[in-house]
C-alpha cells in the first residue's frame, strides 16, 4: 500500500475533527455592517511599475494599470514593497501561490506561523463566513489546473501552483471553475424542498455506509467520510443560497463559455452576486492559472502572460504585461461597478462592505521573486478603509498586511503567519 | 538497474533546458532492456482509492438510467497529474464538488424517461372504466333530461397522478318542427370526493366522438369518483365511459416490468451494477422500502436513484483489486469509460475475468467483446486526444480557423485508427507509421486521397498519409490558426511519439508561438546559433521543420527547406519526411512511449519504472514497434496492481 502524505494525514484527522486551528472571535458587528472579502489572485506576478503611483496618493495620473480603476480611486489603496516568504521550491510558481495567502512556505511541510497553513480567506471564512450557506467561495477562470507533466514538478509543487486558498497542510480549498456549477450553487431552492431530499437521502446512504464501511481499509475509508462531510456541507449550502438571478445576468451566464473575457466577467458577477445576496462573506477569483500558456486577448506578441512576463527587459514585452495587466483590471473594474451598484441593508453599498484585495505572488515576473510584491486595496469604507492613498511597505510582510485586513474585517486576532505586527492600513 | 534509469530517463527526466544539452534519443537493445528489467520488482500494492473520472461518470449515468446528462461539463475539472484524468491524486473532491454532483443526479433524474407501464398488474387499482349509464325513455325519441350521474368507489392503493380520459360525442335531438337546436353543448364534469376534478364539455360535430383528457391527482384510500352529465333540452351524450389510467409511471431503466417483483429485481440488478459489485440483501430491502412508502413508483425510484447515484460507491472507485467484481469494473472504466454490463457483472458473478481464464468468461475474451463494442470508442476517442495531443481540436475556442464539424471529424478518425488497432492488434508503427489512412469524405482532400465514400472514418491505403504522424487530424492539432510552429510540431513529434521530454524555453519564451515560412526558418537559424536556445532547437526544430510540407490543416504544401536545417546534432538527416519516419523508428522509442500512453490511461498517471517492467512483463517480448496495440492494452490492464488475480479466485 502506498500513500501519499495527504492520504495519510486525511485518514489521521478523520472523525477527530480538523486541525487545531485558533478559532478567532468574531468582532461585534459595526452598526449593522455585513464586513465581506474578495480576494483577486493575478498569477504571474504584477509589474510594480504598472500599479504604483510615484507619490502617496493616487491622484493624476493614475499607473496605467490602475485606469480602469478610475471611478473608485477615491476608495483605492496601494501598498508597495511587500514581501512574501522565500522557499526552497525549484518552482517559483508554486511557492508563490503557496505563500500568497498562507505567509507560510509550503514547501517546507510544516508551519510555524499561527494560522498553520490556513490562508487569510479561510480564517475569515471561519469567522465571518460562517454565519452564510458558504463559508467561502473560491474560483478561478482557467480549467484544468496546469501541471505540465514534462517539466518535473512534484505532486505538491502542482497543488500548490494551482490553488492559493487553503484550510490547511495540503489541503488546498477546491477551486471551483465552471460558471454553471456555482450558479446551480447559489440559486439553491428557497424552500429548502430540494435540500430536504437530499438530506434523506444522504441520511439513507449514510445509514448504509456504517453497515458495510467498517470492513474498508483506511485510506478508503478516508475517502468515505470525506465525501460524506463534502455532501452534508454541499446539503447545507444549498439549502439556504437562494440568490435572484435577472434575466441580464442569466445571458451574461450563458455566454461564460464563449471567451476568455466571458468567462471571467461572468465569474466576477456570480461573485458579486453571491456577496449581495449574502450566499457567501468571503470570496477568492484568480483569472488564471500560474505558469498558463493560455494567450490572453490583450497584448500584441501573442504570447501568453507567463511568457511574456519573464521580460527580460525588453520593451515590447513590457508593454504587453501591462496590456495585460490593464485587461486583468478591466474585469476587476466590472467587478468593483456590480458591487458598488449593490445596496446593503446597513444603507451602503456591497463594495463599501466589502474589503476587496487584489494581489500577485511575487513582483516582478522577470526573477519570480517573492519581493516587491505591489498589492491593492479596494472598497471597505464602511468597514474603516480610507481610499486615495500609496502606501510605501517596503521590506514588510504581505502576512502583515493579512493580519490588518483580517482585523478590519473584525477579527480579533493578534498573530497571522510568523507576524503579529498588522501593517497600518486604516 | 538499466532499466530503471532509462524509464527514468524515458519519463520525466533529462528535459533539454536553456543552455542544456539536448537529450540525445537512445537506442536500446530490447534484450538489454529485458535483462535490466528482471530486475525491477512490480508494485503489488493497491493503487489509493480514486474518484471515477467526470466523462465516466457522465458515461456511467447515460448507461445505466438512459439519462444523458453531460457530467463532463458540469463538474469541474479535476486536477490533471498526467496526460487523462483519473489518477487518486488529482482528483477533486469538496463541497463546491459535491454540490455539482448532487446537481448532475438531480439533472439525471429529471433526465430519467418516464414510460408507459402495464401498470393493470403493477397498480393494483390498475386503469378504470367508470361506466355511464343514461337516463333515457324505452322510447328513443322521448329523452328524459334529467340530471345524469353514475358513481364509482375506488380503493386508490398506489396513489399518484392519473389521466381521466373521456371518449363521448354528444347527440342531438331536433325538436317536431324540425328547428336547429339551442342551448350550450352538453358538459360532463368529474367529482373525486365531491371536488370537481375535470369538466368536459362534449361535442356535437362528430358522430365518431372525440376524446378528451384531464389529469388529477387521486390519494391513496377509498375515493368516491362521480360522473355527472348536466342536462341540456336538446341533447344526450354516447360514451362508454370514464377512462382512469395513472400515468405512465415507471422509469426507462424498469420499462417492461409487470409486477413488483420484476420492479424489485429489476432494482437490485441496477444497484449492483452501479456498485460494481454484489449488493446485500439488507441494503436492497432498504431502497425497496422507499420505493414502497414514497406516494408513486417513480416518485419512490428516483429517490433511490439519488441515494444509489450518491452512494461513495458508485462515485468512488474503493474496489481493492482482490475480486472479480473489481476487475470488471476496471475493465468497465477503462475500456467504456462506464459501468460493466450485464455480461461482465455475470462473468464477474461467476468468478472469471481472470487474465489466464479461459472461454467466454476469460480476460481476454471479454476484453475482446469490449473493444468490439461501439462504446469502447470512448476510451479511444480520449486516448487519441491525451496521447496525440489533440486538445486544440476539441476546444471550441482554439482553432477558429477549423470549423466545429471538422475539428469533431478528425478527432473521430484518430480515435478510428487507435480502436482499429486495438482490435485487431495491429502493431505500434503500423498505427503510427504505416501506410493506413484513416479519412472521410470531409478530410479527404487535407490527405490527399480520394473521397472513401464515407461520412464517417474509412481506412484508406496511403503511402504518404498513412499513419498517425502524417494524419491531418496530428498536423492540424500542433499547427495553429493561420500558421504553424515547427519547433511546437517538433515537441509533440517527440514528447507524443516517443516519449521525449523537451523542457520548456528560457526565461518564459512560449514555446506554441507559432511563425510562418521564411520567418520560421530565420528564427530557427537564430534558435539554433543562440546557445541559450540551441540546446533543445537543434532537435526540436529539425523534427518539426521535417514536417514542414504540411500547413497548420495537415494539408501539402510545397514547402522545402535548406537541407542544414534538418540536420540533428548527432549528424542525422531529417529532411523528409520518410526519414523522420525511420529516424523515429529506429529511435527504439516508439512501443515503450505507446505503452506508456496506456498505463496513462489506465492509471490516471504516467508510468513509474516498475510499473512498466511489470507491462513488459506479461508481454512476449519488451514493448516496441512491433508489439501490438491490443498486447499493450491488455499488459498495461493486467499488470496493474488492483488486477491481479487473487488466490481467491
Amino acid at each position: 500500500m502506498t500513500w501519499s502524505r495527504r492520504e495519510i494525514l486525511t485518514a489521521l484527522t478523520a472523525g477527530a475533527g480538523t486541525l487545531a486551528v485558533p478559532t478567532p472571535v468574531r468582532a461585534a458587528t459595526l452598526s449593522g455592517v455585513t464586513a465581506r472579502l474578495m480576494v483577486v489572485y493575478l498569477p504571474n506576478g504584477l509589474q510594480a511599475r504598472d500599479v504604483v503611483p510615484a507619490g502617496s496618493t493616487l491622484d493624476d495620473p493614475l499607473p496605467t494599470g490602475l485606469a480602469p480603476l478610475a471611478p473608485w480611486v477615491d476608495h483605492l489603496t496601494v501598498v508597495s514593497g511587500l514581501h512574501s516568504v522565500t522557499s526552497s521550491a525549484s518552482n517559483l510558481h508554486a511557492a508563490a501561490a503557496g505563500a500568497a495567502l498562507t505567509g507560510e512556505d509550503l514547501h517546507a511541510g510544516s508551519f510555524t506561523g499561527a494560522n498553520r497553513g490556513r490562508s487569510m480567506d479561510q480564517v475569515a471564512a471561519d469567522a465571518i463566513g460562517t454565519a452564510s450557506p458558504i463559508p467561502s467561495l473560491v474560483t478561478c477562470s482557467e480549467g484544468l489546473p496546469v501541471c505540465p507533466p514534462d517539466v518535473g514538478w512534484t505532486a505538491r509543487d502542482c497543488l500548490y501552483q494551482n490553488h492559493v486558498s487553503y484550510r490547511g497542510l495540503d489541503d488546498p480549498r477546491p477551486v471551483e471553475t465552471s460558471v454553471s456549477a456555482i450558479l446551480r450553487q447559489l440559486t439553491g431552492r428557497p424552500d429548502g424542498t430540494e435540500a430536504a431530499r437530499r438530506r434523506i437521502a444522504l441520511d439513507a446512504v449514510a445509514r448504509d455506509a456504517k453497515r458495510w464501511s467498517p470492513v474498508l481499509d483506511a485510506a478508503q475509508r478516508a475517502v468515505v467520510d470525506s465525501w460524506m462531510s463534502h455532501l452534508s456541507e454541499a446539503i447545507d449550502a444549498t439549502q439556504a443560497a437562494a440568490c435572484p438571478v435577472s434575466d441580464a445576468d442569466a445571458a451574461l451566464f450563458l455566454e461564460a463559455d464563449q471567451a476568455i473575457g466571458a468567462h471571467m466577467d461572468a465569474m466576477l458577477r456570480l461573485h458579486a452576486l453571491a456577496l449581495h445576496c449574502d450566499a457567501t462573506r468571503v470570496g477568492v477569483w484568480s483569472p488564471g492559472r500560474e505558469f498558463s500558456r493560455r494567450v490572453l486577448p490583450a497584448g500584441s506578441l501573442g504570447l501568453s502572460h507567463h511568457a511574456v512576463s519573464h521580460h527580460g527587459g525588453r520593451t515590447e514585452y513590457l508593454d504587453d504585461v501591462t496590456e495585460i495587466t490593464v485587461w486583468h483590471m478591466d474585469r476587476v473594474a466590472g467587478l468593483l461597478g456590480a458591487l458598488a451598484a449593490m445596496p446593503t441593508v446597513a444603507g451602503h453599498t456591497v463594495l463599501d462592505e466589502t474589503l476587496v484585495l487584489i494581489l500577485p505572488g511575487f513582483g516582478d515576473g522577470q526573477v519570480h521573486a517573492p519581493v516587491g510584491i505591489p498589492a491593492v486595496l479596494a472598497g471597505g469604507s464602511a468597514l474603516g478603509l480610507p481610499g486615495g492613498r500609496h502606501l510605501v511597505a517596503t521590506g514588510t510582510k504581505l502576512a502583515s498586511l493579512h493580519l490588518a485586513i483580517l482585523q478590519m474585517l473584525g477579527l480579533s486576532l493578534t498573530r497571522f503567519a510568523t507576524t503579529s505586527q498588522p501593517l497600518a492600513i486604516w | 538497474m538499466l532499466r530503471r534509469s532509462f524509464y527514468a530517463l524515458f519519463l520525466a527526466g533529462a528535459a533539454c533546458s536553456g543552455g542544456g544539452t539536448a537529450p540525445a534519443v537512445t537506442s536500446l537493445d530490447p534484450v538489454a532492456v529485458e535483462e535490466a528489467c528482471a530486475g525491477v520488482e512490480p508494485v503489488l500494492a493497491n493503487r489509493a482509492p480514486r474518484r471515477l473520472r467526470r466523462s465516466t461518470l457522465e458515461h456511467a449515468i447515460e448507461d445505466l438510467v438512459g439519462a444523458s446528462v453531460p457530467a463532463s461539463i458540469l463538474l469541474p475539472p479535476d486536477f490533471a497529474t498526467g496526460p487523462f484524468e483519473g489518477a487518486s491524486e488529482g482528483m477533486t473532491m469538496g463541497p463546491a464538488w459535491a454540490n455539482a454532483w448532487l446537481g448532475v443526479v438531480q439533472d439525471a433524474i429529471d433526465a430519467t424517461d418516464a414510460v408507459p407501464a402495464p401498470l393493470a398488474r403493477v397498480v393494483p387499482q390498475g386503469s378504470q372504466v367508470l361506466p355511464m349509464e343514461m337516463a333515457t325513455d324505452p322510447d328513443p325519441w322521448v329523452v328524459t333530461m334529467s340530471a345524469t350521474s353514475t358513481r364509482t368507489v375506488l380503493e386508490v392503493t398506489e396513489p399518484g397522478p392519473v389521466t381521466l380520459t373521456l371518449d363521448a360525442h354528444a347527440i342531438v335531438y331536433w325538436n317536431d318542427e324540425g328547428t336547429p337546436p339551442v342551448g350550450a353543448p352538453p358538459v360532463v364534469t368529474v367529482l373525486v370526493d365531491g371536488t370537481e376534478v375535470a369538466r368536459f364539455e362534449v361535442s356535437d360535430e362528430t358522430q365518431d366522438g372525440a376524446v378528451m383528457e384531464a389529469s388529477t391527482y387521486l390519494r391513496a384510500g377509498t375515493r368516491t369518483v362521480d360522473v355527472v352529465f348536466l342536462p341540456t333540452e336538446v341533447y344526450r351524450i354516447a360514451t362508454d365511459g370514464l377512462l382512469v389510467t395513472p400515468v405512465p409511471s415507471l422509469p426507462a431503466w424498469a420499462e417492461g416490468c409487470e409486477d413488483m417483483a420484476c420492479l424489485r429485481e429489476e432494482l437490485e440488478r441496477l444497484v449492483q451494477r452501479a456498485w460494481r459489485a454484489p449488493v446485500d440483501a439488507e441494503s436492497v430491502d432498504a431502497l425497496w422500502a422507499i420505493v414502497e412508502e414514497a406516494p408513486s413508483h417513480m416518485e419512490g425510484l428516483s429517490r433511490v436513484l439519488e441515494i444509489v447515484l450518491t452512494d461513495p460507491r458508485f462515485v468512488f472507485d474503493l474496489g481493492s483489486g482482490d475480486t472479480a467484481h473489481d476487475r470488471a469494473a476496471t475493465l468497465a472504466i477503462t475500456v467504456w469509460d462506464s459501468l460493466p454490463d450485464a455480461g461482465l457483472m455475470a462473468c464477474a458473478t461467476a468468478g472469471g475475468l481472470g487474465p489466464s481464464d479461459p472461454g467466454p468468461c476469460g480476460g481476454a475474451a471479454q476484453l475482446q467483446r469490449m473493444l468490439e463494442d461501439p462504446r469502447a470508442m470512448r476510451m479511444a476517442r480520449q486516448v487519441a486526444v491525451g496521447w496525440f495531443d489533440l486538445a486544440s481540436l476539441t476546444d471550441a475556442f482554439a482553432r477558429d480557423d477549423l470549423d466545429d464539424a471538422l475539428r469533431a471529424e478528425l478527432v473521430e478518425e484518430s480515435a478510428a485508427a487507435v480502436l482499429d488497432a486495438l482490435r485487431n492488434n495491429r502493431s505500434v508503427g503500423e498505427l503510427l507509421l504505416g501506410a493506413t489512412a484513416w479519412v472521410s469524405d470531409a478530410t479527404a482532400e487535407l490527405h490527399d486521397v480520394a473521397d472513401p465514400g464515407s461520412a464517417s472514418p474509412s481506412p484508406v491505403p496511403s503511402g504518404d498519409r498513412g499513419g498517425v504522424l502524417r494524419s491531418a487530424a496530428f498536423l492540424a492539432a500542433s499547427g495553429d490558426a493561420g500558421r504553424v510552429s515547427f519547433p511546437h510540431r517538433g515537441r509533440v513529434v517527440l514528447e507524443r511519439l516517443i516519449c521525449q521530454p523537451t523542457g520548456d524555453p528560457p526565461n518564459g519564451l512560449d514555446a506554441t508561438a507559432p511563425m510562418a515560412g521564411d520567418a520560421a526558418l530565420s528564427a530557427s537559424e537564430l534558435r539554433r546559433a543562440d546557445p541559450n536556445c540551441s540546446g533543445c532547437h537543434t532537435t526540436l526544430d529539425p523534427v518539426g521543420l521535417a514536417l514542414g510540407g504540411f500547413d497548420e490543416h495537415g494539408a501539402s504544401v510545397d514547402r522545402w527547406w535548406p537541407t542544414d536545417a534538418t540536420v540533428l546534432p548527432d549528424g542525422t538527416r531529417l529532411e523528409s519526411v520518410p526519414r523522420l519516419m525511420v529516424w523515429l523508428a529506429s529511435s527504439h522509442r516508439l512501443g515503450p512511449c505507446a505503452s506508456t500512453w496506456w498505463t496513462a490511461w489506465v492509471d490516471g498517471i504516467p508510468a513509474d519504472a516498475p510499473r512498466s517492467c511489470a507491462v513488459d512483463g506479461l508481454l512476449e517480448s519488451p514493448a516496441s514497434i512491433d508489439s501490438g496495440m491490443g498486447d499493450l492494452l491488455w499488459a498495461a490492464l493486467w499488470s496493474a496492481p488492483r488486477l491481479t488475480p487473487s488466490t481467491e479466485g
